[in-house]
């Protein structure tokens, strides 16, 4: 096993589930795209900035569902990895403060 | 909730990008006082989970969405600034990579979702679980009040910057976000019951 904690494998299958079920996740606006549209200020958002992945879907991609899938595998991974870029930093700390003691 | 670029004016998103810039850094130095070692390797996966569950918008009402936040689902694991620290890190993904919640205005998203989650919702829960003496209402109300707390934190930001009016928008925003909320709370108890179940030690302890 690659980890030897449950906690993991719980995790990951939860993320996997939740990445497979965004397939179907309702297409309404959210609640302040919501209050946005009905007060009128809905066309004041700008997106100053392009961004590779808007909106959830690999560009160039002609399936929908694996368009949002990919989007998802690749979100997952980057928040992962750059929670773990984190994780060095504070096992530095974490070393230094059991050196300190 | 993600505000995108252009709902708010230069002094708000300044203001909420200068406050948010400052919480992070404390984070940083904060945070390894509340983990623990063996808490570490959970925050990648954490993460990672609470940016997908974020995907999964479920109707609510009247042809409107909503998702969970996880802030408080993220303090009540790991401890209010990790928890800070990696729900900042899904909104940054979230706005850099797919334009979900605008960049200039990251920081009141920071505000509104991680640090009122995080902190607001887990000190919540703290004082719930004391009055109540009971730990799945207190969740769950603290998850639930939260959601409607950003949801007034917006409401001002957008009112303050001469976007709309306060009344009536808090009036609706508060009406759906209560409905958002309620989903938040079930969330949030669910997969926090399913770790007390598989790994009680990992779970933060004040």
């Amino acid at each position: 096993m690659i980890f030897k904690n449950k906690i993991f494998y719980f995790f990951i299958f939860l993320t996997g589930i939740l990445a497979f079920l965004s397939a179907w996740a309702s297409s309404s606006p959210d609640g302040l795209e919501r209050v946005a549209q009905r007060f009128g200020f809905e066309g004041r958002a700008q997106n100053i900035f392009g961004s590779w992945l808007a909106g959830y879907l690999v560009p160039g991609v002609k399936n929908e569902k694996l368009a949002g899938w990919l989007a998802a595998a690749g979100g997952i991974l980057i928040v992962f990895f750059l929670v773990q870029i984190l994780r060095i930093f504070l096992a530095g700390k974490f070393i230094k403060r059991r050196n300190s003691w | 909730m993600h505000l995108p670029d252009g709902f708010l004016d230069f002094k708000t998103w300044l203001f909420f990008d200068i406050v948010s810039i400052f919480l992070v850094w404390r984070s940083l130095k904060k945070v390894n006082q509340e983990l623990s070692e063996r808490q570490i390797p959970l925050l990648g996966v954490l993460a990672a989970c609470i940016f997908a569950a974020e995907m999964v918008n479920f109707p609510v009402i009247g042809g409107t969405s909503g998702h969970l936040l996880g802030g408080v689902l993220a303090a009540l694991l790991v401890g209010p600034w990790p928890g800070f620290l990696i729900m900042s890190v899904v909104l940054l993904v979230q706005a850099l990579v797919f334009q979900d919640g605008g960049i200039l205005v990251l920081g009141a998203n920071i505000f509104n979702m991680a640090f009122l989650g995080s902190f607001a919702g887990y000190y919540l829960f703290k004082w719930l679980a004391s009055l109540l003496n009971q730990e799945k209402a207190a969740i769950f109300l603290a998850s639930l009040i939260s959601v409607v707390l950003a949801a007034i934190f917006c409401t001002v930001e957008l009112a303050f910057s001469r976007v709309t009016s306060f009344f009536p928008v808090i009036f609706v925003m508060v009406g759906i976000h209560l409905l958002i909320g309620i989903g938040e709370g079930l969330i949030t108890l669910g997969i926090y019951l399913a770790v007390k179940k598989i790994r009680p030690d990992l779970i933060y302890k004040s």
